[in-house]
């Protein structure tokens, strides 16, 4: 294009060297039914490191159900998840360097946001104060702030489950409607938030009912449907460049 | 704003251009910040790494600076924006010279034309005011 005669028009490199992707997630056959209703069927998928994805889908379709047979929570009938290498329910029982938000998080309502990431924090051994600190700068609470949690508006609560997703620096993050019930400036914070955590290198993978949302950012989107996973081949962070 | 990308060309490209247009036009002054990469993608409807490199580009081309931490901005070197405007009319002028070419038309009828045009609008302009 002659209006940028000197622009250098430069190749990917680094994480999207598609020779030999890491993979970070990897399912294959997922069944699970609970009493006779089958939720899913046959879900496999592959999720190379480094990116963002989604899975997106209509409520009571086992997005959800899904999210917690790859951190663990639950077993599948059939099939196996592997995270970072490792089996899950045979190498480890959880996935390790995972951090994720599902549903409401247990907060002691009557601490500060401090104290609650600083219990947890006792428990796993993974953080320090420094460490907690600056999640909550990152996140953009204020470390200092003495009010009770119970005092937290969505928004507030929503970084808050984020920072105790992140505090111990993942690898992976795997976050279950990050942005439901945020009005719209809140959902773009957390937009930000997670495009940094990407050019970290960490892989997060969320679910969504927004294509806006997904298409904003998302390098790959997937769908339930009738108990499938389908890939959502309009959304592909490389087509821009072709 | 609902921007309709073509097939033809890679869409960062056609989002480069429409930017340097909103900027050429004023919409954003030297100086000035160009939205984040969230603002764009939500108005584009774009995955946020295209809107990263067509503000990479422009940044390489000079047209925008990125302050890490901040955000990217409008050159304050005036010069620059120039050499856009300059660039931009060439690139205008190109796409009209070589359409005209393809549908058969000689420089000179091309000239032609292009002046009864010019004269046209500004008689209808000039009605207009009355």
């Amino acid at each position: 294009m002659d209006l940028f005669p000197n622009a250098i028009l430069m190749k990917d490199n680094g994480i999207d060297n598609q020779m030999s992707p890491k993979l970070v997630i990897k399912t294959s056959g997922i069944y699970k039914s609970f009493g006779k209703k089958k939720v899913l069927e046959n879900l496999s998928f592959t999720l190379p490191e480094g990116k963002i994805y989604a899975i997106c889908g209509n409520n009571g379709t086992g997005k959800s159900v899904f999210l917690r047979i790859i951190i663990g929570l639950i077993y599948p009938d059939q099939g196996e998840v592997v995270v970072n290498g490792q089996v899950i329910g045979k190498d480890v029982e959880f996935p390790v360097s995972v951090g994720s938000l599902i549903d409401h998080p247990g907060f002691l309502l009557a601490e500060s946001a401090y104290r609650n990431l600083e219990i947890l924090a006792m428990i796993s051994g993974k953080a320090n104060k420094q460490s907690i600190q600056d999640t909550m700068a990152f996140v953009g609470l204020d470390p200092y702030e003495k009010k009770p949690v119970r005092t937290y508006s969505v928004g507030m609560r929503q970084r808050l489950g984020l920072a105790q997703a992140i505090m111990e620096d993942p690898k992976l993050l795997i976050l279950d409607e990050p942005t439901a019930g945020l009005d719209f400036d809140a959902q773009k914070e957390i937009y930000d938030f997670l495009i940094q955590l990407r050019q970290q290198g960490k892989t997060i993978l969320i679910t969504s009912h927004s294509l806006a949302e997904v298409k904003l950012l998302c390098d790959k989107a997937f769908q339930i449907q009738n108990k499938k996973l389908e890939e959502m081949s309009d959304i592909d962070s490389t087509t821009a460049e072709r | 704003m609902k921007y309709q990308f073509n097939n033809t060309e890679a869409i960062y490209l056609q989002i480069m251009r429409e930017l340097c247009y909103q900027i050429l036009r004023g919409d954003y002054k030297a100086g000035d910040q160009l939205p984040t990469w969230v603002e764009a993608g939500l108005q584009f409807n774009v995955n946020h790494n295209t809107i990263a490199r067509a503000y990479l580009e422009m940044s390489h081309a000079g047209i925008v600076e990125t302050r890490r931490g901040s955000g990217t901005f409008v050159t304050s070197d005036q010069e620059r924006l120039n050499k856009l405007h300059e660039s931009m009319k060439k690139d205008l002028l190109n796409s009209f010279v070589g359409e005209m070419t393809s549908l058969g038309y000689s420089l000179l009828e091309i000239a032609e034309a292009f002046q009864d045009y010019l004269n046209e609008i500004s008689v209808s302009s000039m009605n207009e005011e009355l």
